[in-house]
C-alpha cells in the first residue's frame, strides 16, 4: 500500500516538474515577445518603416536597414541555393557512401555547421575582401580600391558560407524523401542519371529546395557577426546600388542603436520598435516556409 | 493459331483456359548463357543459362528470395544502379551481349522496357507519365506525334478509353490497376522489344488482375515477354514456357504445359503441387 503511494508520489512529482519545465520555457518567450511587443508597437509607423534614421539616430526611421537586409539576403540566397543543391544532389545522388571524398565532404559540411559566426566574418574579411576582392582590384582596376573594402557582395557571400549547411540538410533530406521507384522508373525508361536527376528527382524535391532557401533567409537576416567586418555600415546617406557598396542592416542596427548612440534614452524606443520588425521579418519568413511547405505537401499528395 | 484452349493442370488442382502456341518453332530474342550474380559473397543467381523466345511469354517462378527479381534486372542492366552487384556470364539481346563495352545501357533500356511490382507512375500527369520515356530519349520531332505516340500507348495498354478524357488529370488518382497499367503504356511508348514484368498484378485485386493477364495475351504479339511471379496459376494462366528457379539455380525450363503437368524434377513438382514455398 505504501509502496503504491509513493509510486503514485513518484509519478505525479515528476508531472510537476516536466510541466513547471515547460511553463519556464513558455513563460520566457513570453517575456521577451511581450516586453518587445509592448514597447515596440507604439512607435511602429508607416514613417518609421520608410525613412532614414536623423538626428544621431534618436529620431525617422530605418528604411535603410529594412533595404539592405532584403538586398542582404537576396543576393546570398543567389548564391547559396544554386551551391547548396548541388552539394546536396551529390552527397543524395551521386556520391559512394564508402568514398573518402563523401566522407571527407560530409564532415565538412558538418563542420561548417558549428563553426560561430564571427569566424566566418573573420574568414569573410581575410578570405572575400583581402585575397579576392584585392586581387580583383589588382587585376581589373590597376590597383584603384574597388573591391577590395568591406562590400555588399562580400557581406552577401560570406552569408551564404554561413547558411550553405542549412540549405543542404533541408535539400537533402528532401531529395532522400523521393521514393527510389521513381528513380528506378526513369533508369528502366532509358533515363540517363542526369536525366534523372533534373526531371525526376529535383522537381519532387522542389518543396525541400524552397524551403532549404526561405530557412537560409531567416537565418542570415537574423546574423550579424559575419558582416561585422565585410561590409555593414554604421550609418549611410545613401542606398546601396552597387555591388561594393556598403550597406545598413537590421541585426547591425541594433547593435549599433545599443551601444553607440550618444543619447540612451531617446534611441530606446526606436531600439526596441527596429527589433520588433527584425523579429517580425524572421518569424514572417519561417511562416512562409512552413505554409509552402504545407501548402506543396497536399499537392503532391492529390498529384496536382 | 491464336484460338482459346482448354488447359488441365492437374497437379495444380486448377484448369485454366489459355491460348495455343504458335505452331512455328520459336527463336530466341534474348539468350542467357551462365549468367551469375553476387551480392558481395552472396549467390543470387547461379549460373542460369535459358532462351526468351521471341513473342511468347516466358515465367520465371520459384519461391521468394530465389533470385527471379535479380535475374529479371539483369536483362536491362537495372543491377547497374546497385552498388556492389557483380554479374558475370552472357545475355545476349539478338546475338549481341548487352555487357560488351559497345553496348549502350541507355539503349538497351529503351529496348528492354520494364514494369515493376508496385506500380510506379511519377506524379505527373497521364500524359507526362506516358510522354516522359519519349521525351527524353528525344524519340519524337513535333507536339502532333508526341501526341499519336501517346494515344497509342494508352491504347496498347488498353488505358484508352479510361484515361482520354483526363490526360492532364494526375496519374496518382487512377486506381492501382490503372496505375499499373498506365505503367506498362509508359514503357510502351518507346516502343521496346521486349518487356520484362516483375511481378505486375502482386499488388492487385483479382479483376485488375485478369485485365493485365488479358494485356499480356495482346502484347506478346508485338513483344517477348518475360514474367516473374510467385503466383503459379498466373505462369500456367499466361506464359509459354515456364522456368522453375530455387535458391538461384534453375531447376527446369520447359513448355509451360509440361512443366506444371509433368514435371522432370521431383523439386518442381514439390514446389508446384505446394510442399515447400
Amino acid at each position: 500500500m505504501i509502496h503504491r503511494l509513493a509510486a503514485r508520489l513518484a509519478d505525479r512529482t515528476l508531472w510537476a516538474l516536466t510541466a513547471l519545465a515547460v511553463l519556464v520555457i513558455v513563460a520566457m518567450l513570453a517575456v521577451v515577445l511581450g516586453n518587445i511587443v509592448w514597447h515596440g508597437w507604439e512607435r511602429l509607423t508607416w514613417e518609421f518603416l520608410t525613412a532614414a534614421p536623423r538626428v544621431g539616430m534618436t529620431e525617422g526611421g530605418i528604411f535603410p536597414a529594412i533595404f539592405g537586409t532584403v538586398l542582404l539576403v537576396l543576393l546570398m540566397t543567389v548564391f547559396v541555393v544554386p551551391l547548396g543543391v548541388c552539394v546536396a544532389v551529390y552527397f543524395s545522388e551521386y556520391a559512394d557512401r564508402d568514398s573518402w571524398l563523401y566522407r571527407w565532404s560530409r564532415q565538412a559540411v558538418n563542420n561548417l555547421a558549428g563553426v560561430p559566426s564571427i569566424v566566418f566574418g573573420l574568414f569573410g574579411l581575410g578570405f572575400f575582401v583581402q585575397f579576392v576582392g584585392r586581387g580583383i582590384d589588382t587585376a581589373v582596376y590597376s590597383g584603384r580600391l574597388t573591391y577590395g573594402q568591406p562590400a555588399l557582395i562580400w557581406a552577401a557571400l560570406t552569408m551564404a558560407v554561413l547558411t550553405l549547411p542549412v540549405v543542404i540538410v533541408s535539400v537533402e533530406e528532401a531529395l532522400r524523401a523521393v521514393p527510389q521507384s521513381y528513380r528506378d522508373a526513369s533508369y528502366a525508361l532509358g533515363a540517363t542519371r542526369a536525366q534523372t536527376v533534373f526531371r525526376v528527382v529535383l522537381p519532387n524535391a522542389f518543396s525541400g529546395v524552397l524551403t532549404g532557401g526561405i530557412l537560409a533567409v531567416s537565418r542570415g537576416a537574423g546574423e550579424v557577426a559575419p558582416i561585422l567586418f565585410v561590409g555593414a555600415a554604421y550609418f549611410l546617406p545613401h542606398l546601396p546600388t552597387r555591388l561594393n557598396d556598403q550597406f545598413m542592416e537590421l541585426g547591425y542596427h541594433i547593435y549599433v542603436l545599443s551601444t553607440q548612440s550618444p543619447d540612451v534614452e531617446a534611441t530606446k524606443p526606436l531600439l526596441y520598435t527596429t527589433v520588433f520588425v527584425l523579429l517580425a521579418l524572421t518569424f514572417l519568413l519561417n511562416l512562409t516556409a512552413f505554409a509552402l511547405r504545407a501548402r506543396l505537401r497536399v499537392a503532391a499528395g492529390s498529384g496536382r | 493459331m491464336n484460338d482459346t484452349a482448354t488447359r488441365d493442370f492437374p497437379l495444380l488442382k486448377t484448369e485454366v483456359r489459355s491460348r495455343e502456341r504458335s505452331a512455328a518453332p520459336p527463336t530466341a530474342k534474348i539468350e542467357v548463357e551462365g549468367l551469375t550474380i553476387r551480392y558481395g559473397a552472396r549467390v543470387a543467381v547461379d549460373r542460369v543459362s535459358l532462351p526468351l523466345y521471341r513473342n511468347l511469354i516466358t515465367a520465371i517462378i520459384g519461391p521468394s528470395g530465389c533470385g527471379k527479381s535479380t535475374f529479371l534486372r539483369a536483362l536491362n542492366r537495372m543491377n547497374d544502379t546497385i552498388p556492389g552487384v557483380v554479374t558475370q556470364g552472357r545475355v545476349l539481346l539478338d546475338e549481341q551481349d548487352i555487357h560488351a563495352p559497345a553496348c549502350d545501357v541507355i539503349e538497351l533500356r529503351r529496348r528492354v522496357g520494364m514494369v515493376f511490382q508496385q506500380p510506379n507512375p511519377f506524379p505527373k500527369s497521364i500524359y507526362d507519365n506516358v510522354a516522359f520515356g519519349l521525351r527524353i530519349n528525344g524519340l519524337v520531332r513535333s507536339r502532333a506525334e508526341l501526341d499519336e505516340r501517346v494515344e497509342q500507348a494508352l491504347r496498347a495498354a488498353a488505358l484508352w478509353e479510361e484515361a482520354k478524357d483526363r490526360l492532364r488529370g494526375s496519374a496518382l488518382q487512377l486506381s492501382g490497376g490503372e496505375q499499373q497499367r498506365l505503367c506498362i503504356a509508359r514503357a510502351l511508348a518507346v516502343r521496346p522489344e521486349v518487356l520484362l514484368m516483375d511481378e505486375p498484378a502482386s499488388a492487385l485485386d483479382p479483376v485488375s488482375t485478369a485485365k493485365i493477364e488479358e494485356l499480356m495475351f495482346t502484347l506478346k504479339k508485338d513483344y517477348t515477354i518475360l514474367i516473374v511471379t510467385h503466383n503459379m496459376q498466373q505462369a500456367a494462366r499466361v506464359s509459354d514456357y515456364t522456368a522453375f528457379l530455387l535458391t538461384g539455380a534453375l531447376v527446369e525450363f520447359t513448355l509451360t504445359p509440361q512443366l506444371f503437368t509433368t514435371p522432370g524434377d521431383p523439386r518442381t513438382e514439390a514446389y508446384i503441387t505446394g510442399r515447400f514455398g
